[in-house]
């Protein structure tokens, strides 16, 4: 379990006018909280950066201008953040200004009304029902850590692992490419054949290993250090390094107009090049093959839906949602070629970003894959 | 005078494929194999205290070298007195980006992804001569 600092446990006190703070402080003592206490907003403002458990404010400290001030430091908080607010306020003789006020108030969120005349009792146990929840916050942000910590490491390993998985590999798939080349000529049919088992063979772990880093990385990005990318750059990297399999298959892309989105651009690169490959490498030997790439803005905004359509092979029904699991073919490896993993990599990072992927296609016809990403 | 390339490289089968490259490229070097970090660091010192020391016209650094990283080499080469502008070209079979990113931070003027296909691996060749060429 998370063990809070010291001043992450403090209850910070802003109450201006005579003994206030002084006699707050006093009625938390005696249940064993620790307060601090702020002479005024800008010094609350720079302890709460400092950590704390709760602060306790006096109306009358809080100015329409106060108020923005914590409404902007409370916009920049990390997801798992929410500070508590214990607000002192009259119970009796209320202008409309300080209507006005408490209306504006809502804004802060997480905040409690606590009307004076003030008993200890209400104030020690708003202060405790705070620090509980606050504990959470922390707690949370501790497992969060934690998280990235672990997925930071994973990726690591998976990059040692592959790195050192290749080297081996390597020399097996060079030296099958050097026998073939030197001794061609000594070796009889079944040699050949035997080396191009041992050579398709280093092949096909060369492309399970770029994925397995692939899926590793999907997830090493957190939602946070994200920005504002154009999704044209993504695709037309996408499509550079499918530049061979576009000229060979003969296919026509359709791109319209995209838009820019939230997101890290090597990932969405990675989907664009795993959902045009599978148009590729699934289309019809009797019909030209066109792909078409959109984006609309998706039914629960801040969102955009992007697609990948083509007027492929198709996909059966009762396929729709296995093909996104890891490893999972329809095909015979001597059909089409694959790992089984690009819809699952595209998959893992549309989830990373909260985002769902999902197929509409009628076999014979076409596919088209859907995703939607943070605008 | 041929033109001198230090090969920083432990591993005999791509010191093996660097020399088919450069036979495939037909280029008319001089190939010298430092065999770990230690070797390559000792060879750069010398050429800096040796007065006609002269240094080599091009390195190929692979990273995962015994003993210290192929990054500390070249961090010697970048701060030496004479060969600090020599090109450099690091050979790696990673494919992490933080490792380009780190090669090209500490310098190097070039990056080669060890390939598992022998014609890939030949294209070294190319990046030789071109590194070559603009020195």
């Amino acid at each position: 379990m998370y063990r809070r600092s010291a001043l992450e446990m403090r209850v910070l006190i802003l109450a201006p006018i005579g003994r206030d703070a002084a006699l707050l402080s006093e009625t938390l003592k005696v249940q064993r909280i620790d307060t601090a206490i702020a002479d005024n907003a800008m010094a609350l403002l720079e302890m709460l950066a400092e950590g704390a458990g709760a602060s306790i404010v006096a109306e009358e400290a809080l100015n329409l201008e106060v108020i923005q001030a914590l409404h902007a430091w409370l916009e920049v908080q990390p997801n798992w953040s929410d500070p508590p607010f214990i607000i002192l306020i009259a119970a009796s003789n209320r202008t409309v200004e300080d209507e006005d006020r408490l209306h504006q108030l809502r804004t802060l969120g997480n905040f409690t009304l606590v009307e004076r005349p003030l008993r200890p009792e209400t104030v020690q146990s708003a202060a405790r029902a705070a620090l509980r929840a606050r504990g959470r916050q922390y707690e949370i942000r501790s497992r969060q850590q934690s998280l990235l910590q672990a997925n930071a490491d994973l990726e690591q390993f998976a990059y040692s692992a592959s790195h050192d998985l290749r080297e081996p590999l390597r020399s097996i798939g060079i030296y099958s490419d050097l026998l073939r080349r030197e001794y061609d000529s000594v070796l009889d049919e079944r040699g050949r054949e035997f080396l191009s088992v041992i050579r398709s063979g280093a092949t096909r772990m060369d492309a399970l290993l770029t994925d397995l880093l692939a899926y590793a990385h999907a997830s090493s990005i957190s939602e946070d250090d994200v920005e504002q990318v154009s999704a044209t750059k993504p695709l037309q990297a996408a499509l550079e390094s499918l530049a061979g399999a576009i000229r060979e298959s003969g296919a026509e892309i359709i791109v319209n107009d995209l838009p820019s989105v939230r997101m890290h651009s090597s990932h969405l690169s990675q989907i664009f090049q795993n959902l045009v490959g599978n148009s590729i490498k699934y289309r019809k030997d009797d019909a030209r093959l066109v792909i078409q790439v959109s984006a609309v803005i998706a039914d629960q905004e801040p969102r955009w839906t992007f697609s990948v359509s083509d007027n492929g092979i198709g996909i059966p029904p009762a396929y729709k949602e296995t093909i996104f699991g890891i490893f999972k073919r329809l095909h015979a490896n001597s059909k089409y070629a694959g790992t089984g993993m690009g819809l699952a990599i595209c998959q893992r990072i549309v989830e990373r970003y909260r985002g769902r992927i999902w197929v509409e296609s009628e076999p014979g016809t076409g596919s088209t894959f859907y995703f939607t990403v943070p605008a | 005078l041929q033109p001198l390339i230090i090969v920083v490289e432990d591993n005999p089968t791509d010191v093996f494929l660097v020399k088919e490259s450069v036979r495939a490229a037909r280029l008319d070097v001089l190939l010298k194999v430092a065999e770990d970090s230690e070797e390559a660091i000792k060879l750069i010192a010398a050429i800096d205290a040796d007065e006609s020391g002269h240094c080599p016209q091009l390195i190929l650094l692979d990273i995962n070298l015994p003993r210290a990283s192929g990054f500390e080499v070249l961090q010697h080469i970048r701060q030496s007195a004479r060969c600090k502008s020599t090109p450099v070209i690091v050979m790696t079979s990673s494919a992490a980006p933080a490792d380009r990113a780190k090669a090209s931070e500490l310098g190097a003027n070039g990056y080669f992804w060890k390939p598992s296909q022998y014609d890939e691996f030949m294209k070294l060749g190319d990046l030789m001569r071109n590194a070559l060429s603009d020195a």
